[in-house]
């Protein structure tokens, strides 16, 4: 049973993406779980209700028998609506376990086309592969969009509770692939990411952290710290000192044991900060505390501008600082990597940068996608990266010089249709990435069949030179007599007297 | 063949019920909803009993035990309930829980990224946007809700982001592709060329069209009077496969059992040639470099994680400096880009700086070795396949070139 591309098994596919039955399944789970918590409230509502009801029939009264018929229709009720809360769990149950079966018959689609050795069918199955990993891709790092597009004009799909959409989700329903990703997975952890990078906002990630504590505990995961030390840094930055310190109180003391060194920063950052503050009145022009001057050297590649409290009080705060007011703000070029860590001031403004939220992000996707076991790379990204290096050769990159002719025509024919560079790996998209990647491996040539070489020492493929040569005579491209060929590279007219059999190994 | 795919399928369908072939929790529901029922039942049992005592038109006995009938009845459909709910729970539960192993066991492997070893930099989001860009205009055009020239242009733009330099190059593809798709063939009759392939299967596609829709009559005459010219010249065998058991059908008059898939064949076949007469006219790539390169990493990955296994037993440091640290053996069409020379006595790929050269018995070896073999050109040696004595002087650089 072979493979028609010396493609994988259909058995290591299924290892390779293993996350498409982990996450439906995980969810599954998680939904089983919600089934399990309402069984037992409610079988144990019903038998406290059943105990009321007995006790009232057992007293054999007409007035209570009444009060217990009453509790009956109450009872009746709250099976009712367990009913339909069920229900609800047995669709999500049946929309998950469909995801499941699709993917699972996907899967025997490449087993099939395997089987039959369809070469058609093969490739139309990795068409739909690539087309997934491009999904996964555009969903995990395109922008979330309102309705408006889809909705609108383009009168997209509306069926859910489509709250977003993304470009990727968009392309895998014209693909109709959209069962074959748990696309709401992907788009939940965008949307908790980009609130975090783009709008600077915790508060959906903090929801998160909520609805997942034992996941986190149980991976001793610092999240939920450094979460809550952003939302202080930031009630700092914002100069809400009461909210600051509440926040400290109630989320941060917690951690007193695990993170005692961070502590004793962010609690010196809340005197930093006030330090900073211009005292009113501005007495101290132009006098700067020397202790937090960096030195000259950190300025020379243009990359510190933070010198001074001042400094980093105009920039973080965006007021105007006590400090000289000739220099022009200019936050958005600041970069304070370069100052020393030794200082506190560094350790600081590390704190108070906005790298942190990309930090923060980066901490909560890898978290997320463990949860799930996803990979928290862009598997798009892996293949590529593969992909490159065995296709790359020491050819590759290489601008190949061609001799122009007197014949204009026959120049545009050969350089768009014969020697045209068809190689994935130098078109304009890969050749920049592919600079930086390995090169692959060979241990054998592949070459062509019937090498012949010209005078000029050139070698081609004999056959396919003199289909050349006869291509060119049939569409009047150039004159040629017979058994003539041209070599396309120099455009040397050749007999095919002149050619020597080659005998490379 | 497929150990895990089958026995997968397997341990997905027992999350079904066998009866009803609902998923395991339809039990609980089922189970509720007639314990409603009853309870419904009895209630009105109950209802009645309270009026005939209130009426007082009764001998008490009878009463009592009617009512003893309904209490006792109450509560076995709820000990029944509450017993057969929490045990089918238990059951579904089970069986989530095997699926659970079985995933871990035979699907669980690799670590995807720890086979990600040389990492694309942030800085190629650029390009690889750009790559996505065009392989969805390639492969997508034929897919959008629209179909006017400058409204797939904007459409591409907006959603996709594709910039319209490449969106235009694929409209026209986009239309005729969505028009083949809705049976309308009169696009792609317009643009294709006379006497081509395409041409043939159009005018095969559209008699298909006509014997669907029952025209009998139409049919006949289309099939004789619009064959194209070319046909009983270059298309001798299309016409014996194709239109003569479609002639054969029409004067019996009855179509084959499954035409419709025969149609659908026949338009996606239309669709898939003009495809790629379109592509090469406008020499533009039938398969997008996006889709090389991921078919190419799907097939390498097999040697990575094999390697990566033997680097771990080995202890061997994973170095990948300049070239993979193996030979991945890819399909006939995906190595034609480049002729690859392996210089037979380094083993080394040649390079610009080290380039194959002929000697005179037209071997060929690379720049390197010849160095090595004539001690820099200060001596004759013997060509290491034959026995043929050469000299520097007499060999010449070539140059492999791929047409
Ligand atoms: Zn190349
Ligand atoms: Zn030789």
């Amino acid at each position: 049973m072979g493979s028609l591309f010396n493609e994988p098994s259909t058995d290591f596919h299924l290892k390779l993406n293993e996350q498409l039955f982990q996450i439906p399944h995980e969810l599954l789970r998680e939904n089983v779980r919600l089934v399990q918590k309402l069984i037992d409230k409610e079988t144990q509502g019903l038998n406290e209700d059943f105990q009321e009801m007995n006790a009232l029939l057992a007293e054999n009264e007409l007035d209570q028998d009444k009060v217990a018929l009453t509790k009956l229709g109450e009872i009746i009720k709250r099976v009712d609506s367990f009913e339909k809360k069920l229900n609800k769990r047995l669709n999500e149950d049946l929309q998950l376990l469909n995801r499941i079966r699709t993917r699972v018959s996907f899967f025997q689609d490449l087993e099939d086309a395997k089987t039959l050795g369809d070469h058609s069918k093969l490739t139309q199955w990795y068409q739909d592969y690539t087309n997934l990993l491009i999904g996964d891709y555009l969903i995990r790092n395109s922008k979330i969009r309102g309705k408006e597009l889809s909705e609108g004009k383009y009168g997209g799909d509306e069926d859910d509770d489509e709250r977003n959409w993304n470009p990727g989700v968009m392309f895998l329903r014209q693909q109709h692939l959209e069962q074959l990703i748990d696309y709401d997975i992907l788009l939940a952890a965008n949307r908790i990411s980009k609130s975090l990078t783009e709008e600077h906002d915790l508060s959906p990630l903090i929801e998160w952290i909520g609805e997942n504590k034992n996941f986190l505990k149980r991976n001793c995961s610092i999240l939920e710290f450094e979460v809550r030390l952003q939302e202080y840094v930031e009630f700092l930055k914002n100069g809400q000192y009461k909210n600051a310190i509440e926040c400290f109180q109630c989320f941060l003391l917690q951690f007193m044991e695990t993170n005692f060194a961070d502590l004793k920063l962010a609690s010196g950052l809340l005197v930093f900060i006030k330090s900073c503050e211009p005292p009113s009145p501005p007495s101290t022009d132009g006098i700067i505390d020397p202790q937090i001057i960096a030195g000259d050297e950190f300025a020379k590649d243009g990359n510190l501008v933070l010198k001074s409290k001042a400094d980093v009080h105009r920039h973080f705060f965006h007021r105007k600082a006590f400090k000289s007011a000739d220099t022009p703000t200019m936050s958005n070029a600041f970069k304070f990597n370069n100052l020393t860590k030794n200082m506190d001031f560094a350790r600081y403004t590390d704190l108070l940068d906005a790298k942190r939220w990309t930090a923060i992000s980066e901490l909560f996707l890898k978290e997320y996608y463990s949860m799930y076991g996803i990979s928290h790379l862009d598997p798009l990204l892996m293949y590529l990266s593969l992909g490159i290096s065995t296709l790359k050769t020491k050819e590759c990159l290489h601008e190949r010089e061609f001799s122009s002719s007197d014949f204009h025509k026959l120049d545009g024919f050969i350089h768009q249709g014969v020697l045209r560079n068809t190689c994935p790996v130098c078109s304009s998209e890969f050749a920049p990435i592919a600079k930086d990647l390995p090169y692959a491996h060979h241990t054998q040539s592949k070459l062509f069949e019937n090498p012949i070489m010209l005078p000029n020492g050139n070698i081609y493929d004999m056959k396919k030179l003199k289909t050349l040569a006869a291509t060119l005579l049939r569409e009047n491209l150039y004159p040629l007599k017979d058994n003539e060929v041209l070599d396309p590279i120099d455009k040397q007219v050749f007999s095919e007297t002149d050619f020597v059999t080659m005998y490379p190994t | 063949m497929s150990v895990i795919l089958p026995s997968l399928s397997q341990e997905i369908e027992r999350l079904y019920d066998e009866e009803n072939g609902q998923p395991l929790v339809s039990k609980c529901v089922e189970e509720t909803h007639e314990f409603k029922t009853q309870l419904k039942k009895l209630k009105a049992h109950l209802n009645k009993h309270i009026q005939e005592v209130e009426k007082g038109d009764d001998e008490k006995k009878g009463n009592k035990r009617r009512k003893d009938l309904v209490v006792e009845k109450l509560n076995k459909a709820h000990r029944q309930w509450d017993h057969s709910i929490k045990k089918n729970y238990k059951h579904a539960s089970q069986q989530h829980s095997k699926i659970s192993k079985f995933l871990q066991n035979k699907l669980h492997e690799f670590d995807l990224d720890e086979v990600y070893v040389n990492k694309l930099h942030p800085e190629s989001r650029t390009n690889i946007d750009k790559a996505i860009s065009f392989h969805i205009s390639r492969y997508n055009v034929g897919s959008l809700p629209v179909n006017g020239r400058q409204e797939i242009i904007d459409y591409l733009g907006q959603v996709y982001g594709v910039t319209q330099d490449i969106s235009e190059r694929f409209v026209q593809l986009g239309q005729i592709v969505q028009d083949l798709k809705n049976g309308d063939t009169r696009s792609c009759i317009e643009w294709c060329h006379d006497d081509s392939l395409l041409q043939f299967e159009l005018y095969t596609l559209n008699a298909m069209q006509l014997f669907q829709n029952g025209d009998v009559l139409n049919t006949y005459k289309y099939l004789t009077e619009n064959i194209p010219n070319s046909a009983f010249k270059y298309r001798q065998h299309q016409v014996i496969t194709q239109v003569s058991p479609l002639l054969t059908q029409l004067l019996l008059g009855k179509r084959a059992d499954d035409f419709d898939n025969k149609l659908q064949l026949q338009q996606e076949k239309c669709i898939s040639l003009f495809t790629k007469d379109y592509c090469a006219q406008n020499n533009l790539p039938f398969d997008s470099a996006l889709f090389l390169i991921i078919l190419s990493g799907v097939i390498s990955f097999q040697f990575f994680t094999k390697y990566k296994s033997i680097r771990a037993s080995a202890h061997v440091d994973w170095t990948t400096e300049d070239e993979l640290p193996f030979d991945v053996k890819l399909p006939e069409f995906l190595t034609r880009f480049h002729p690859i020379f392996i210089c037979p006595v380094l083993k080394e790929e040649t390079t610009l700086e080290n380039p194959p050269y002929s000697l005179p018995c037209h071997h060929i070896l690379s720049k390197k070795s010849l160095e090595r073999l004539s001690k820099n050109g200060t001596s004759t040696f013997k060509c290491p396949y034959c026995p043929v004595n050469a000299s520097k002087a007499k060999t010449k650089k070539v140059n492999f070139v791929m047409l």
